[in-house]
């Protein structure tokens, strides 16, 4: 089953006098259960595809369906309602809140739905266990290592019960050891509970738990290896 | 797809979030709330004063009993001149008890030195009819006397001075005070509890009448006492209907309602002079919101991205900006309420600190919160996630 399709999407950044083609011309399909590696130089469009995918962004031409539905000019408060419900994002610099424990942390996203508080919390606190770090719920990000912040994203990126989750160089903070921790982790949420992962990196190590490859380049995409569809 | 989800349940972390925002930056956030506490405290440490004066005058007030009758048009008792014969038409309703005939004069000379009209804390002389204010139980103004004692109908050639004026001429009971070119013997000195009454020279009204050269037949004024104070009202309303082309009669409501229209509007000034700080206070807060904001840049972009909406970020910094006018309001009012006991204590200053003071100081300290969070908040709310993001 398709989850998000780009179809023949176009990107353009005005930076000064220079317009920026940041994507020309996308067509991607990702299915659920995917775990799908986009991976592509610095520059080549990959975070620019996320954020449209993701529905952080509008494309400039094109369209982006998300369970059959155009997204592409939805305006901003429906964009966050479909980021609030369906999707869920991990960063590479975790942009966690550095006031706030890795359980409120964790929670934060579901304070403006209507969801009994407890429950978000018994959720928060097990999806933290999940991740490993049920003896840390109460820390400060400040008090967690690079990889435990991390964990706590990914904790957080799951507490809608998202359709999909966008991650966005998810190791590139972390050493080659935790970032490996971090991918597994990943991986097992993928295989076990289904989970469809889109990951944009420019590490190509990361290809090899891939369902589905993405090599971009220069706003293009050059190929697409495995997956449950082909490329349009 | 179901995207309308209306939030009902109260949001404990993000008060929780906005609350522990604002102490990151302890000082910053503690000057923006010195800034609207300075603000509240001048509000109601002014403004109090000023209700202050106006309890004051109302005690001045209290301490007269009656009606006051003058000349129709005339400005002030020195001025006015009446007919003796309307004290008895007065008299004759059934609701007066007594009709106390008095002679206001300005002395132009008191031990051969000139006085005159000196403002409010004018010397004036008061001549009355003292077998009627005796038989009438004390209307008209209420003192206490200091030392020496009061006067009878037959004192003529004695007075009883004021204890300011006693105390700025040094005048001691059994002193001797020449007023204009006529010699007088202090019988008794009183105390009231303003200048006003504390310059007043009263006499015999025979005396007051010689004095001033007031014709036989007029008086200035009169003061009337009922049986029933509450009719006041009503009695002024006949002595107006009855005898209006020549008199004009005064409650003391009259007076109190017109010096606190006067005073309203010295209040209202005053409130918004000191309301003036709270708003450049209110600048203050506005700046603090915004920069915590550039430096949170990242984390409101991440909070967007998690779905928050533009109407959820307006809301945390709200609270935020809320939050500064609320502490720095209620700081203001324990400021200004110490403010005031300082005042008083140095320059003895009467301070009335009534609830709704208290409301309208601090209302203004939560308005401010909210009117300087606007515009951050939707800075904050308009923010692009992909940007935050990236930059």
């Amino acid at each position: 089953m398709v989850l998000i399709e780009a179809a023949n999407v176009v990107k353009h950044y005005r930076m000064g006098e220079v317009v920026v083609e940041a994507l020309r011309g996308v067509s991607l399909k990702i299915d659920q259960g995917d775990f799908a590696v986009i991976v592509g130089p610095s520059g080549s469009g990959k975070s620019t595809l996320m954020h449209i995918l993701g529905a952080l962004d509008h494309p400039t031409t094109g369209k982006v369906y998300m369970d059959g539905i155009d997204i592409s000019e939805l305006d901003d408060w429906h964009l966050a309602m479909i980021r609030r419900n369906k999707i869920g994002f991990i960063f590479q610099q975790f942009n966690l809140i550095p006031t706030l424990s890795a359980l409120e942390n964790v929670i934060i996203p579901t304070e403006p739905m209507d969801i009994d508080k407890d429950d978000a919390e018994h959720r928060a606190a097990k999806l933290l266990a999940d991740v490993g770090l049920s003896d840390r719920i109460f820390h400060k990000p400040n008090e967690l290592s690079g990889g435990q912040r991390q964990r706590v994203s990914v904790a957080r990126s799951l507490i809608n019960n998202p359709e999909i989750i966008f991650a966005d160089e998810p190791t590139g903070n972390l050493d080659s050891k935790t970032g490996e921790h971090i991918i597994t982790l990943m991986h097992e949420l993928n295989q076990k509970h289904g989970k469809t992962f889109v990951i944009v990196t420019h590490d190509e190590s990361l290809l090899e738990y891939a369902t589905k490859k993405v090599f971009i380049k220069d706003g293009k995409i050059v190929k697409i290896d495995g997956g449950k569809s082909r490329q349009v | 797809m179901s995207l309308a989800i209306i939030t009902t349940q109260p949001q404990r972390y993000m008060i929780k979030l906005s609350f522990l925002n604002l102490f990151r930056r302890k000082t910053r956030t503690f000057l923006a709330v010195l800034g609207i506490a300075i603000g509240v405290a001048a509000i109601l440490c002014l403004v109090s004063v000023v209700d202050g004066v106006y309890v004051e005058f109302n005690n001045v007030l209290s301490q007269f009993q009656g009606i006051f009758v003058m000349e129709e048009g005339a400005a002030d008792q020195p001025f006015s001149q009446i007919d003796e014969s309307y004290a008895d038409k007065i008299r004759s309703f059934p609701e007066v008890k007594s009709v106390i005939r008095e002679i206001w004069i300005i002395p132009e000379k008191i031990d051969g030195e000139s006085v005159g009209l000196q403002g409010l804390s004018a010397i004036s002389v008061y001549g009355l009819d003292i077998a009627e204010s005796n038989r009438s139980g004390g209307a008209g103004w209420t003192t206490e006397l200091e030392s020496g004692s009061s006067l009878q109908s037959n004192d003529n050639g004695q007075v009883l001075l004021g204890a300011k004026l006693a105390e700025d001429f040094d005048k001691f009971v059994g002193s001797k005070i020449k007023i204009n070119d006529k010699n007088f013997r202090v019988k008794g000195i009183f105390q009231g509890n303003s200048e006003l009454i504390e310059n007043v020279i009263a006499m015999n009204l025979d005396d007051a009448r010689e004095l001033g050269n007031i014709p036989s037949g007029k008086v200035s004024s009169f003061t009337v006492a009922l049986h029933d104070p509450s009719k006041d009202k009503r009695v002024k309303e006949i002595i107006e209907f009855r005898f209006g082309e020549d008199l004009q009669a005064f409650t003391t409501s009259d007076f109190s309602e017109q010096f606190g229209s006067v005073l309203g509007n010295f209040r209202l000034l005053v409130f918004f002079i000191a309301g003036i700080s709270a708003i450049v206070a209110g600048v203050g807060i506005a700046n603090t919101i915004l920069m915590s904001i550039f430096e949170r840049y990242k984390e409101i972009g991440a909070l967007k991205a998690v779905g928050w909406t533009k109407g959820n970020i307006i809301k945390m910094i709200m609270y935020e900006s809320l939050a500064i006018g609320v502490i720095g309001g209620i700081a203001g009012l324990s400021l200004g309420f110490i403010a005031d006991i300082i005042l008083n204590l140095l320059f003895g200053l009467n301070y009335a600190i009534t609830p709704p003071l208290v409301m309208q100081a601090f209302g203004f300290a939560v308005l401010i919160g909210i009117i300087a969070g606007i515009y951050p908040s939707w800075r904050a709310s308009s923010l692009d996630p992909v940007e935050a993001i990236i930059g």
